[in-house]
Formats: structure tokens, sequence, C-alpha cells
């Protein structure tokens, strides 16, 4: 039997191994035991466990010894015993910097953790943070241009506010109402009644849906510093002719990103590795100004100038480099090679997260931590089981978390 | 009850409103595509793949069975070449009917001035070669000396475009001066195809000199291509006319292709058919129509990067695809031989959604007996209101109503026999009706009614699709967009995945400048022109310096400009790793079609099902739930491979398996009958099932049940026994158990 062990790749710690180049090791868990047992590793999960978290890539599995070693740290007042070893603490201590938040928009930076966590992060926040959307639709009279199924997909589409979604129930676990989810636990109720009665198109909007939850209602995407003139009635669902109409009922429920893409509360989530760019002074000052010039020029996005006074090449913004080499290319072409080093941090990411208007864009960011946490928790072992202590003997302990 | 009958007989094409449910005179909708053809105006067409449009018919028409050869690689060329772009009308100019008798005297009159002997007073005509005979529409009027007959085209022709009225604008001209029939044929008549060409050996006073020409005269003129140059010809015949544009040898469809110079040529006529089988925006009036089967793109939109033509014949009114984000990689695989993978949450987001609205016309005065006409009533039975809640009291469906397989959407109730006969939907899947229309020209009852349903006919994997290069390919997988590679600057991951592989042979660069213009042409907020052959058209000789860069350099610049690769490459990270990918990815938006083939349409599967009478063996065919041919050639492969049991499997049990008695003493397999035994109660012993009756067999010749064996046979074994019985032929087998072979 084969077990992942997922190794350090890039800290102190790590270099220990020689193997540590690879990031992570097969091993089996005669040498697992008596790894961990050597540098008192936690042993978090059983190979069994960690196949049943049907988590596919190898290198999700990374991601989820990190994070645990990030959810301990963070409970680290928790296990005082253990912090008595402090230099032999495995966990890192990933820090988050927020460089700008808005409620549909935020920035920030993640440091000293791995990629599998960040990219983790963003599949959470994109596929598994609970929203609410409409699910259901009975239409009692549709006489308008659209078909139902269209304006039901329509109606699912729209963001309604889901603050209240990650203490709802989903109606598949809902006991109140049988997994019938139509009960006030696991759904909300919205009632739309609209007829065209003047010459005028009556343009159908999200506006016109009554919820029975004041709390869980469409997003309202107006700008409130705009001023009332401009006329926002937002999000369209159908537009009606004289004499048409639309009346239907339909249940929203929580759900995640993944089941549908309507209840993804993220618009755009995306991260990309900090870059840290060495500029080559020496050979820099063999170029002239010209050169320099046509070397800055050549990145599409602005990451170098020339300063005017010094006329030295200096990087500005090192984030707006998109690591499209081209400036590295440019270098070759021009016979100097090195003039620049470019590093793609594998510890550091910038976060931009743009949310839906479902929820803020920061309390995104602070659902998926919990939301990963939550299947951490899930790993590890629950406190009967007695077969941990077969198996692993006093490491047992450790897998439950203790 | 008579008024209102009048009421709705006056107000036929009116909605007759009932309850929810809407049932309008399908006369109107029946009419609709019929009414699309007698227009007589000069009509600019649209291709929509619209029966009535008089254009599209014309191209199909014109080159024969499109699509038949599909399967092979062939250019049939179908439909990609110009052939007319108006029909000449009955209508002049400002509208009124055309006097065609005024017309023809001027043109007699305009004729005589030139030096024509008209053929009226009944003198001798001269032939050819000396002089040659003058037809209007197909009527000798006279006869021209051959020697002044070229000028007198050019005059005329010079009148044409004049537009002073007393030469049709839309005239053909045709002069043939050799082969069988030389002669100078005049048409004026309505309903002929012209395109427009520039005359040029016409001096232009500032016009354009657009002559109107025929598909009859453009064989015998020199018309030249707008590029400068002579295109070959001597100096002895030097191009009398001049395309407008060198599109105007495409059709209408090969008009749309963008950049189609710059593909090669088999995929522009690939695109050609494809283009006839998208899944469009077909029709603004789907409500009104009852076509037997309409396909219905949800939410189409207009491509990023267009020809002209695309605005000329306002192909926005009926688009035919959306504006993928398109990533060329290999991807998990997944993309492998024209495979591609679909963006999941794109799809759910509504990308490539789409309906088959189908039409079922019941029609009672049509069907079988005459005698019981008008007995037969649209009626739901009494007692079935619980058996076939999908019925109203009248037998129809609820609009909007979901109806399964084998559940019934019209109810016909026949007074005479006073029975009920529901037709029930065939098929695997559930339909929505989507309209009903009644007819109400029968004053006294309802006898004809169309009932349209909406076949729901989202993406699914085995779907087709297409961008506008000829490159298509089947959808392999529907990926949700956490596991798709993205951009780690703007987050934009692709809707849809295609590989690499799918351009080094097949040579689409226009499919690569598509999506390196329509990323430009997003990030700025433009469309893109993309008319081909737009560099080799004649500079005006101010601007021939002006444009020095390369079409590639212009949108690479463009993409420059905004801060991304100049090549249309991106940085992308792997959805499920999280780290970035080795190389540069292509990624842009390409205006991608679907297709009309779609799997939910065509699957063919089937464990056990019909069977034919005869031999008993599955029935082939997808109607009937047939089965799929295990030939020979397929025999061969399993008896190479030694597979015996699946053979047995396949060419056996799961065929025509029998098993027959057979009389061993005469060999005959069918004199033995099955003798039914009386039945007598046998005994139940403690609740276990009762025991078989052992089968008493006889054989009619040998007159005994002794030497019965029992052999496993193909049923066509035994049919072939009979058979050959009928023509005097014995057949015995000889029974021996495995050991004695």
């Amino acid at each position: 039997m084969l077990l992942l062990c997922v190794l350090p790749s890039r800290t102190n710690h790590g270099r220990r191994f020689a193997t540590v180049t690879t990031g992570y090791l097969v091993i089996d868990p005669p040498s697992l035991h008596a790894i961990t047992a050597a540098l008192q590793l936690p042993l978090l999960a059983t190979p069994q466990q960690l196949c049943a978290l049907s988590f596919p890539p190898l290198k999700r599995v990374c991601a989820l010894f990190w994070f645990f070693f990030l959810h301990s740290s963070v409970r680290k007042e928790q296990r005082e015993e253990e912090d008595t070893m402090e230099g032999l603490s495995y966990a890192r201590m990933p820090r988050v910097k927020i460089r700008e938040l808005k409620d549909d928009y935020a920035k920030f930076e993640l440091r000293d953790t791995d990629p599998s966590i960040a990219n983790a992060l963003r599949r959470v926040m994109i596929a598994e943070v609970p929203t609410i959307a409409i699910d259901l639709v009975e239409i009692e009279v549709n006489s308008s241009v659209l078909n139902d199924e269209f304006i039901a997909h329509r109606l699912g589409l729209i963001p309604l506010t889901s603050e209240r979604a990650m203490s709802m129930r989903f109606s598949r676990d809902c006991d109140a109402c049988d997994g019938d989810g139509q009960c006030e636990f696991c759904s909300v109720e919205f009632h739309l009644r609209v007829k065209c009665m003047t010459d005028q198109t009556l343009d159908v909007t999200s506006k016109d849906l009554y919820s029975s939850d004041p709390s869980v209602i469409p997003v309202d995407f107006s700008d409130p510093s705009a001023t009332e003139s401009s006329e926002n009635r937002g999000v369209i669902i159908v537009k009606l002719r004289r004499g048409q109409e639309l009346r239907l009922r339909a249940i929203a429920r929580k759900g995640i990103g993944k089941d549908h893409a309507k209840w993804s509360p993220a618009a755009t989530v995306t991260f990309m590795y900090e870059p840290e760019i060495h500029i080559n002074e020496d050979l820099m000052e063999t170029l002239t100004l010209e050169e320099k010039r046509e070397w800055v020029d050549s990145s599409p996005t602005r990451v170098f100038e020339i300063d005017p006074v010094t006329q030295q090449v200096m990087v500005v913004d090192s984030e707006a480099y998109t690591y499209d080499d081209e400036v590295l290319k440019k270098a070759e072409a021009m016979g100097k090679p090195g003039l620049v080093e470019i590093i793609a941090r594998q510890d550091s990411f910038i976060f931009t997260v743009e949310s839906t208007g479902a929820i803020k864009a920061s309390q995104l960011v602070l659902n998926a931590i919990e939301i990963l946490k939550q299947k951490l928790d899930a790993v590890r072992l629950s406190e009967d089981t007695v077969e941990a202590d077969d198996q692993f003997g006093e490491l047992g302990a450790h897998m439950r978390g203790g | 009850m008579a008024i209102a009958d009048e009421l709705q007989e006056e107000s036929s094409g009116q909605n007759v409103m009932k309850g929810c449910q809407e049932k309008s005179l399908e006369k109107d909708a029946m009419k609709g595509h019929q009414e699309n053809l007698g227009e007589p105006d000069a009509v600019e067409c649209a291709p929509g793949g619209e029966e009535g449009n008089p254009y599209v018919k014309v191209e199909h028409g014109t080159v024969g069975p499109a699509g038949k050869h599909r399967k092979q690689k062939v250019v049939a060329g179908s439909g990609c070449w110009s052939v007319a772009e108006r029909i000449t009308s009955f209508f002049d100019s400002q509208g009124n009917i055309k006097d065609y008798f005024k017309i023809k005297m001027s043109i007699l009159s305009i004729l005589m001035e030139v030096g024509m002997t008209p053929s009226l007073p009944k003198i001798f005509l001269p032939g050819p070669p000396e002089a040659l005979t003058v037809l209007l529409d197909g009527c000798v009027i006279g006869c021209i000396a051959s020697s002044e007959v070229e000028k007198v085209v050019a005059h005329i022709r010079e009148l044409k475009v004049s537009s002073s009225a007393v030469i049709p604008a839309d005239m053909d001209v045709p002069l043939s001066l050799g082969g069988a029939y030389p002669g100078l044929y005049l048409f004026t008549s309505p309903s002929r195809f012209v395109r427009p060409v520039r005359n040029i050996s016409i001096p232009s006073n500032g016009s354009e000199n657009v002559e109107l020409i025929g598909p009859f005269e453009q064989v015998f003129m020199e018309i030249r291509c707008p590029d400068g140059g002579d295109g070959g010809r001597k100096s002895s015949f030097p191009a009398t006319h001049e395309e407008i544009h060198p599109t105007g040898m495409f059709s209408v469809v090969a008009n749309l292709t963008p950049w189609s110079d710059h593909n090669q040529s088999p995929r522009n006529m690939y695109q050609c058919q494809m283009a006839k089988q998208t899944m469009a925006f077909s029709s603004q009036t789907i409500q009104h129509r009852a076509d037997q089967k309409l396909y219905h793109l949800q939410t189409p939109q207009t491509p990023i990067v267009r020809t002209s033509a695309y605005t000329k014949y306002n192909i926005d009114e009926f688009p035919t695809g959306t504006n993928a984000i398109v990533a060329v990689l290999a991807y998990t695989g997944y993309d492998m031989e024209d495979a591609m993978i679909l963006n999941k949450s794109s799809v759910e987001r509504g990308m490539f959604h789409g309906q088959i609205y189908q039409t079922e016309t019941i029609d009672l005065t049509e069907q079988e007996g005459k005698s019981d006409r008008s007995s037969r009533m649209f009626r739901r039975s009494n007692i079935g209101k619980s058996a076939c809640p999908s019925l109203d009291s009248d037998g129809l469906p609820y609009v909007g109503q979901m109806i399964r397989p084998d559940e019934p959407y019209c109810s016909i109730y026949n007074e005479v026999t006073s029975s009920t006969h529901t037709y029930k939907r065939k098929g695997s899947e559930a339909v929505y009706v989507d309209y009903v229309a009644v007819d109400v020209k029968n004053k006294k009852q309802l006898q004809k009614v169309n009932i349209r349903f909406r076949h729901p006919r989202n993406p699914v994997i085995g779907d087709k699709f297409s961008s506008r290069h000829g490159q298509k390919g089947v959808c392999s997988q529907l990926w949700p967009d956490i596991d798709m590679p993205f951009s780690g600057t703007t987050g934009m991951h692709p809707d849809l995945i295609i590989n690499p592989h799918a351009f080094p042979s097949r040579m689409t660069i226009a499919m690569l400048l598509e999506s390196v213009a329509a990323k430009g042409g997003s990030l700025r907020g433009e469309f893109v022109d993309a008319t081909p052959f737009h560099s080799s058209e004649k500079k005006d000789s101010e601007e021939s310096d002006s444009k020095p860069g390369s079409l590639v350099d212009d949108l690479g610049l463009l993409l420059r400009e905004k801060g991304f690769n100049y090549h249309g490459l991106e940085v992308l990270y792997s959805g499920v790793y999280g780290t970035e990918l080795t190389c540069q990815i292509f990624i842009g938006p390409v205006y991608y079609q679907r297709l009309r083939h779609m799997v939910s349409d065509k699957f063919q599967v089937r464990s056990t099902g019909t069977i034919d009478q005869v031999t008993r063996q599955p029935l082939k065919g997808w109607k009937r739930g047939g089965g799929i041919r295990f030939g020979e050639m397929e025999r061969d492969s399993l008896l190479a491979h030694g597979a015996a049991y699946l053979l047995h499997d396949r060419l056996h049990s799961c065929s025509d398996y029998h098993i027959a008695d057979v009389c061993s003493l005469c060999g005959s397999m069918l004199t033995t009958t099955f003798i039914q035994r009386q039945k007598r109660p046998v005994r139940e012993i403690g609740g276990l099932p009762r025991g078989r009756a052992p089968k008493k067999v006889t054989c009619h010749a040998c007159q005994t049940s002794k030497g019965m064996e029992t052999v496993a046979m193909h049923y066509v074994f035994r049919y072939l026994a009979a058979e050959l019985a009928a023509m005097n032929i014995k057949m015995t087998l000889k029974l021996c158990d495995g050991a004695g072979a």
C-alpha cells in the first residue's frame, strides 16, 4: 500500500530531506511512520481517508496537508503542549495582506504558503462557497416571447443577496421539510406578477421579484452614489408588450457553484505568483539610452521605466509583469542574456476577487477559508475511532487532532 | 354562438384565447414562409436557412444536392460561388408596376435608331455571319449587321447604366458571337437573376456606372477583378467591366467567413456547407410558424470579427453563433482528434443553449375512412381525466405542459363507435408543448390542429460545434470552470478548448487571425472588419503608401497597445494545480456555431427490443429502436481475437436464439409437434412453484415421441428449413453428442 506524504518544498525545515525538490514523496507506511516519528510530525490522515476525500490530483493532497498546518497553527493556543518544541513545528504561517477592498472587489496578498493552497482557496471561492439562487420556478402564466425554460434559466442566474447562505440548510439535508425544499429553513419564496397594460414595452426586471425574506433579495447593482434620476431597474428578465403577462412563483435555495454555476458567488477569482525582478545593473549600464528604451518598450505592460534624471532602468510595477517573457526574449535578441532575472515567487500570491454581489468580496474570502477548514476537519479521525490506535499507536492521538 | 363563430371567422389571423391555452389559426403560420416567396421586389436576401428565401433556394438549386457527399472529403463547392444577388422585379424604382409594352417599344425604337432591320414587315432577314438576329424576351425582333453589333451592345449598356429609363437598368444584354446560335438576346422580364458590376468602358462622370448583369450575358463579358491587375487578359480582349469588390465571386454564405483569403480553400468550402447546418437563430417569428422541425439557438451573439457582407445582408437578424473564448491547448487529452472541451459553467450560464421546435399536424378530415368523417372530434374521454392529466377537456394539451414519452398529447373521440383514440409521444425524451394552433375555417367543428413541441437541446457531450473556418468538433467533456486553465492577470478562463493539432494540416490561418482580432476588438469595444481580399483591392493613389503594415501586424499592435502579447498568447495557470502552464497559450474569442447534429437526436442503443417477425432477428434502424448490424467484418475481427464467447453472445444469444425440437430418427425439425397436455391440477408442494410439466413432443413423420432432442440454433435456420420444405427439399439433421463429432 502506497501512501502519499507531502513534504514542504521550500521551507528551511524541508531542506533536511534529500527529496525536497520534488515537493512530495510516495512512500510506504512503515517509512512514513519512521519519518513522522523522528520528526514528531503529526500524521494527519490514513490513505483511505485521503482517497475518500475524492480530491483527484496528487497536488491536492499536498494542499490538504498544508492547509492543515495552516489550520493547526491558527489554533495554536489550543495545543500549547505541542508548541513547547517550537523549532520543530512544520506549520507555516501564511500571511494575508489586504491591498484593496470594495464591496464586490478585493485584492490581497497571500504569503508564505504554496500554490496548492492558493489554488485550493481559489477553487473553493468559485465553486464551494454557498449562495442562494432560484432553483425551482412554477409558471402560472407566461405569454411573453420567451419560453418557460428560458425564463426559469434567467431567473436562476439572478444573484440574490446571500449573507444568510452560510447558516442556511441545504434542502437535501433539511429535516423540517423532508427534502421537499420548500420550508423556511432551506428556501426562500419569490413571486413575480407582471402584466403589460400600455403600448410601451415593459421591462420585467429583478426588482419585480417579491421575496418572502427581506434579507434575500435580488442584488442591487445601482451605484449608491449616483443620483435617483439614473433609472436603474435591475436585471432585465423579459420584455413584455401590451397584453402579455408573466406570473410565477419561484423557490430559491442554497447551493454551491459546483452543482450549478448560478450558485457561484465569484465573478472572477484569480491569483498570480508575485514576480521578483532583479535588473543586472552592470549589464544594463552597457546599453545605450536608445537600447534601454527599446528594451523597456518591449514589455506590453508597463513594468520598467527609465528614470528621466539618472537614465537608469528601474522597476515601476513588478506586478504588471504577466510572465510573458517578452523582456527576456528581447534581452536575448539584443545579445544581453541575463539582463534581468525574473523569478516567480512560489510562496506568495496576489489574489484578485470579484464577487457577483451575492456576498461581499471580503466575506467570500472568509467563507472560503471557513469551508476549507471544514473540509480539513472532515479529514481528521473522529474521536471514537479505535482502529487508528491499532494502526498507529501514539500517532493516533495526533491523527485525532488532539 | 353564431355571432361568435362569425367573429372568429372574421378575425382570422388573431389569436383565439381560451383559458390559459392559446390556439391561434395555423393558417397564417402556415402561410408565413410562402408569402416571403411571393414578395416581388428586388430583394437583397439574407441566408437564414429559411425555406422561403428565394436567394437561398436558388443556391441550393443551382449546385445540385448539397450535403450528399458530406462524408467524403470531396470539395463539392456547393453554395460557395456567387450566383446572383438580386432578382428583377415587376416594379420599377417608384414602386409602380412596369409597363412592359412601353419598355419593349422604347427598346425597339432605340435599336432601329442604331441600325437594326426590324422583322415586322415580313421581309427576308439576312442571317449569320453577315447579320445577327436580335431577340427580345425570346421573340425575334430584327437583325443587326455583325460589324455593327458590338457597338450597338456598348451603346445599349451605356443607356442601361445612365438610368435614362429608355432601357431598363436590369436588362440582360447577352451577345453571342460564336457557337450554334449567335445572336443578341435581350431580356426585360421579371424574376431574372442579376448582379451588379461596374462598367469601366464608359467614361465615369463621377458616377459609379454600376450595371446589373445576368448570368446569360456574364459568360460573354470580360469582367476583371478590381485588384489593379489585368487578370492575365491579352490587350486584344480588354476588360469592359470590373467587379465592385473581389468578394463578388462569393455567395452569401462564403462571404460570411472572415478573412477567407487566408484559409486553405477547401476549408472555406466546408464552412459553406456547415453554415447551413448551424443551429442558428433561424427566425424572428417562431411564435407564428409551424415548421416541421426548426432549430433555434437561445442566446446568439453578433460576431466581433465580421465581413462587410455580414452587415450588408443583415445577418444580425439571424445570427448563427456565439463569441466563445477559445484556448488552443492540449489539456487533459479530452480534446484529441477534433474533440473539444466545453466549459460546463459557461454552458450553465446559457452558452449554446437551444431548442428544437417540432410541429405535429392532426387533421381529422384527412384521415382514413371517409365514412366516419365528422363523427370524429377532438375530445378527451370522459373517464380518462385521471388517466391523461396532460389533456384538457377538448382533447388537446395544455400550453407549457411537459409530455413524457408514451404520454398522450391529443385525444380524438369517435361518436359512432364512442371510442377515444389518443396520440402518444414517441422517443425517449420529455418535450414541452409550445403552442397549439387550431383551424377554425371549418365552422361546424374543430377538425385540424397544429401542436408545436419544444425539445430542449442544451449542450451535452457528443454535440457538434464549429468555428467559421471549417473547423468542426465534438464536445467530449463539460469541464467545470475551476478546472479550466485561467489567466493570472485577467482571471479569464476559456469557454472552449481545442487541440493545437487542428491547425497545421488544415491551415486555417484566418481562425487564428480571428482570435487575435476579436481579442483586440473586444478590448477596444469595436467590431473588426474581416472582409477578405482587403489587401488586394486597388487602392486609391493617395493612400497607396499610407498602409505599410501587414494584417498580422495591425492586429498584433492592437493587442500590444492594450498590454497583451503581440501574438495573442497568454500565460495561463492550471486550474487543477494552480501552477503556471509550461508554455504560453493562444487564447482569444472565436465565433463558434452550434451545428444541428446532436446526440440526443441520434443516439442508438438497444438491449432488447423489436424483432423481425420472420427471422426473429433484431430489426435495424434508429426509429424502430433497432440494433446496429454486427456484420462480417466485425465477426472476422472477433474471430481473429479468439473471442468466441463474445461472438456467440453477439451473433446467437442476442440475436435469434432458438431451441428447436429435432427428431433424431428422421432428422427433421419441422415434423415435431408439441402436444399440449391436459391441464392436470398439480399439487403445490410446500409453497414451492410447481415444477414445469415435461414437454411432450412427438414427430408427425415417425409417429413417436421417442428420440426427441432439443437443439439450440438460429431461428433463421428453422425458417430456412421451412422455405426449403416449401420447395420440396427436405433438410435432415444428424445429431450426435459432442464427443462423436
